[in-house]
């Protein structure tokens, strides 16, 4: 690989000082907006604006040439080097074997020009994030290549030369490709109620000109938020009846932010598995590409609702290490996998550790009654006050109906909860109209907790948490005397592991 | 029997569970009450202010439920202390703690990026150390163990590291 080009030192694409002026005009514009809207805008400053303007363009001009002038890489050995910044200079130096993953992504101005960015995730405590962002489309790919292959094989060679037969030929295998009637099936089955949420908490953030920075916290935490009220809670508050108009209308808004999302995010998408990687790639305005080795795959969930499981598809999350700030999500999606495509996946993917057959560890019956009490709970408050407020006690009588959908989806919601388990591989099932299937192997847990309150011990029931790299599986009153084992044995699977897990 | 198609029997697994975990040194509880006060003393500028405002009987209600946080948390605080303690296996680290909820944690060492101690200003003067563990990935499954005497929390992290290198 001597002859890649990438070994002099160079500079981006001459069109990267544009694309480098674009997004440096954008972080303006984000810092000034909420200067801007956050102070009342008086007359005085917006004639004051025009030429503050003109200056700080000519300034960030002159910056982002330099900024353009400075950056330099150049692959040395088996490391990426890197010459960046203009009032602080860094010199990088990055052994392959520490990315982690590497991605090619094309905005419009990118496409314009015909460049693609690329963008390197390192692992572990660095909390750099390394951006190039001008690159010709090819050699965009060709680097990514270099980077990813040289670090994969590195790696695999300590694990005997089969390995490595793999990785040189070089097959392509289409797993799953997005056409427009698909996407938009993909859309329209989407979790509306969190879509919505989301675009409220967009036109919240918006609404107060509060900027980037604070719309970011807001939307997550809202949908960290819906995502835990996708459970039953949610279906039970939202029974309330003069709030149905406005539901209605919050619908049909919450269906359109669905499919535009879904459009935007999953155009013509395309996931295709090559050499031990998982390549997806996907978007119309901004066209990503990931691409994730198999092996620095943590958890894999297959999620669904009863919308999906009319056309029977599934979307599947691919769950990578974080970096050490969370801002930026690893996760990928391929929507709409279906039965063949989820079996090929998982083929790839355990094909090892699917030999065994796995036993199946049932919630302990607490869980039922404790689900039935919280959920009943939730809704006795408001009812209460409603009959009190309203001085209308007949109201008391909705308490019966309501109880009794609550132990219905109790019931259905602790019937699928599951954990099972071969020894090698872990597999959670959880939720009832919300589904979540999610699969890990167990020498890729790096930490095991358990969780057991004073009135869960007198039952012999514990919560059982398995922390890995990409993320938490969770689950909850579980025999306690199950969770013991489990956890001693996933230590003991863990400790005797030589396998690399990140 | 749940894992009877492994090859490992589940009953000869170390366990756990079973172990003798080591406990805090006395001063640590020192150090738990000595903070659990500090933190209440801030509510005490609310119930003052209240009074100089004149709403007397206000005040006392304050002040009184106040007095019954504070002997719950000095209660709770005293149940749970026994509860905590670290365990130090040939592979693994553990600390479990908690009364009314209690958890226990383990972090095999061959997941564990590097672990450092720390000392804030109160436990400088009691002459107690923190050991933290850092795992790759969000801090969800970082352990992190206070008030350990500083000798013997040096004496861990020597242990760890040296334990971390031969993984690597």
């Amino acid at each position: 690989m001597s002859d890649s080009g990438f070994e002099a030192p160079r500079r981006q694409e001459p069109f990267g000082v544009i694309i480098l002026f674009g997004q440096n005009v954008r972080k303006l514009i984000n810092i000034l907006a909420a200067l801007v809207f956050g102070s009342s805008v008086t007359d005085q400053f917006s004639i004051g604006l025009v030429p503050a303007v003109a200056v700080s363009a000519t300034i960030m001009a002159i910056y982002t040439i330099l900024q353009y002038l400075r950056f330099q890489f150049r692959i040395e050995g088996d490391e990426l080097v890197l010459d960046r910044g203009v009032l602080k200079r860094e010199h990088l130096r990055i052994p392959f074997e520490r990315i982690q993953t590497v991605h090619v992504s094309q905005n419009i101005i990118q496409q314009i020009f015909q460049l693609s960015g690329l963008k390197i995730d390192t692992a572990g405590s660095s909390k750099q994030e390394l951006k190039i962002s001008a690159l010709k489309s090819k050699e965009a790919q060709e680097l990514k290549e270099i980077l990813q292959n040289k670090g994969t094989v590195t790696s695999s060679e300590q694990e005997g030369a089969t390995t490595i037969l793999e990785t040189n030929d070089t097959v392509d295998e289409l797993l799953v490709k997005l056409s427009i009637m698909r996407l938009l099936l993909v859309g329209l089955t989407q979790n509306h109620v969190k879509n919505g949420l989301v675009a409220i908490a967009f036109i919240y953030g918006w609404g107060n000109q509060i900027g980037d920075r604070f719309f970011g916290g807001v939307a997550k935490q809202i949908e960290s938020r819906a995502e835990s009220l996708s459970d039953i809670e949610s279906l039970m508050q939202s029974s309330v009846l003069f709030v149905v108009t406005l539901i209605a209308m919050f619908l049909i808004a919450s269906v359109l932010v669905s499919i535009i999302r879904t459009v935007l995010r999953h155009f013509d998408l395309e996931a295709v598995l090559k050499n031990d990687n998982i390549k997806v790639t996907a978007g119309l305005l901004k066209r990503n590409e990931y691409s994730i080795p198999l092996k620095k795959i943590q958890i894999m969930s297959w999620q669904s609702n009863f919308l999906r499981r009319i056309p029977g598809f599934e979307s599947v999350l691919i769950k990578q290490s974080k970096s050490d700030d969370s801002s930026r999500k690893l996760n990928v999606e391929i929507p709409a996998c279906y039965p063949p495509q989820t079996d090929k996946l998982e083929e790839a993917l355990f094909s090892s550790s699917t030999d065994l057959p796995m036993v199946s560890l049932k919630p302990h019956p607490f869980y039922l009654k404790f689900l039935i009490a919280k959920n009943f709970l939730i809704g006795l408050i408001p009812i209460v006050i409603l009959a009190i407020a309203q001085q209308n006690y007949l109201l008391a009588g909705l308490l019966i109906p309501y109880l009794l959908i609550v132990i219905l989806c109790s019931k259905k919601y602790y019937d699928r909860a599951e954990l099972s388990s071969n020894g090698q591989l872990i597999q959670r099932k959880k939720g009832w109209l919300f589904t979540d299937r999610s699969l890990v192997k167990a020498y890729k847990v790096q930490s095991v907790k358990m969780r057991q309150s004073i009135f869960q011990k007198r039952r012999g029931t514990a919560h059982i948490n398995l922390h890995t790299a990409g993320g938490t599986i969770v689950m909850r009153f579980m025999r306690q005397s199950d969770v013991q084992q489990l956890y001693n044995h996933l230590l003991y699977k863990v400790e005797t592991s030589k396998e690399s897990w990140m | 029997m749940l894992y009877e198609n492994l090859n490992v029997n589940p009953e000869d697994l170390p366990d756990v569970f079973v172990s003798e975990f080591n406990s805090h040194p006395k001063r640590y509880f020192k150090l738990r009450i000595i903070s659990t006060i500090i933190f209440l003393l801030i509510p005490w500028a609310g119930i003052i202010s209240i009074w100089i405002a004149g709403n007397h009987t206000f005040a006392y209600a304050c002040a009184g439920l106040w007095l019954l946080i504070f002997a719950w948390a000095i209660f709770a605080e005293t149940k749970s202390f026994p509860k905590r303690g670290y365990l130090l296996r040939e592979k693994d680290v553990s600390y479990k703690k908690g009364w009314i909820f209690s958890s226990t944690t383990t972090i095999p060492f061959n997941r564990i990026q590097h672990s450092e101690l720390s000392q804030g200003p109160i436990s400088r003067m009691m002459k107690l150390s923190t050991l933290n563990i850092f795992t790759a990935g969000g801090s969800a499954s970082d352990l992190s163990i206070s008030g350990l005497d500083p000798q013997e929390a040096e004496r861990l992290r020597e242990w760890i590291t040296e334990k971390i290198s031969k993984h690597v």
